[in-house]
């Protein structure tokens, strides 16, 4: 028979827990670094042949985003300009956040470094990363 | 120490961490907060989009700023992934309601998740605006998933001089 600790407060940690979680607008995985001002959500999907990361990214030029890959590491990086710097005046509320944002993946082995894709429509961008062709999945027939 | 005031001290330390959250949470976040919600079902079919939606954020940031000159307020709304058509902006009772639609992309729909924090469905927000606006003269434009609504300000600030009379 095992043993459990009495946790009466069990529920309530974990709601502060997820609260924390959101609060920390998702740097707990330590994907961002200090220097960013905002951090994308981001979906990551796997389907046969890619990896596909897509990030929302509302507001930023597509020249001022930068992707690169090193070492099995994904980093996106950009910066979020205001439109109208020059008169920061008649505001009645802010929410946006501006400057710059950054995040890192690190990707499986599979994944191709020279062969990466990235588009980015209507503030989503979307990085596809090509899966080395030998860890494709392949049917195997079975002799007899 | 006896077993209630642990309990009490746990609770206590808890709810207080509770309270600084939602503090946090509001002071960052204010009013963006926004539910998303799976769309109208316009029949039976649970489809993978639906699968996706339900899987997704049910939370999205609807950031927004409210600018204000001497002609107009200007709404400033970051909704990125969005097709101009799925949008439905309103003005009712001198609040902007911007209610929408966000799809899943159709070339997204093999594969598996590994990590879901976009929202995707249906969202409505509504804004206070801060003076009364003329709602048919307003022009909304969506660039780079920011939607961007001007509403021309029904009564343009004017310069009113107030003479003093003498009593």
């Amino acid at each position: 028979m095992s043993m459990m600790k009495y946790e009466p407060w069990g529920l309530l940690e974990q709601m502060r827990r997820e609260m924390e979680r959101a609060v920390d607008t998702r740097t707990a995985e330590g994907s961002s670094v200090a220097t960013s001002d905002w951090v994308p959500a981001v979906d990551i999907k796997e389907d046969a042949d890619s990896f596909v990361i897509v990030a929302d990214i509302p507001g930023v030029d597509p020249k001022d985003i930068e992707v690169h890959m090193e070492n099995g590491m994904l980093t996106i990086k950009g910066e979020k300009e205001s439109e109208k710097k020059e008169e920061r005046e008649g505001y009645k509320r802010v929410e946006r956040s501006f400057g710059s944002f950054y995040r890192r993946f690190s990707l499986p082995d599979s994944a191709d470094p020279d062969k990466i894709t990235a588009s980015s429509n209507h503030g989503v961008l979307e990085v596809r990363i090509a899966k080395h062709e030998k860890v494709q999945p392949r049917k195997i027939s079975v002799n007899s | 120490m006896s077993t209630l005031n642990q309990l009490r001290r746990s609770l206590g330390r808890t709810l207080e961490n509770l309270a600084e959250g939602w503090q946090n949470l509001r002071e960052r976040a204010g009013q963006a907060l926004t539910h998303f919600r799976p769309p109208a079902k316009r029949d039976d079919l649970d489809t993978w989009e639906d699968q996706v939606i339900r899987h997704s954020a049910d939370w999205g940031l609807l950031a927004t700023e409210v600018q204000e000159d001497g002609e107009s307020v200007i709404v400033r709304m970051e909704v990125p992934g969005m097709e101009k058509a799925d949008f439905d902006i309103d003005v009712i009772d001198n609040h902007l309601v911007v209610r929408g639609e966000k799809r899943v992309q159709k070339e997204r729909r093999d594969g598996r998740f590994h990590v879901m924090e976009c929202a995707y469905g249906s969202f409505e927000r509504a804004l206070a605006l801060p003076v009364e606006v003329d709602g048919h003269a307003a022009d909304a434009r969506y660039r780079r998933g920011i939607l961007t609504v001007t509403l021309p300000k029904l009564r343009p600030a004017m310069a009113r001089r107030i003479p003093v009379n003498t009593a």
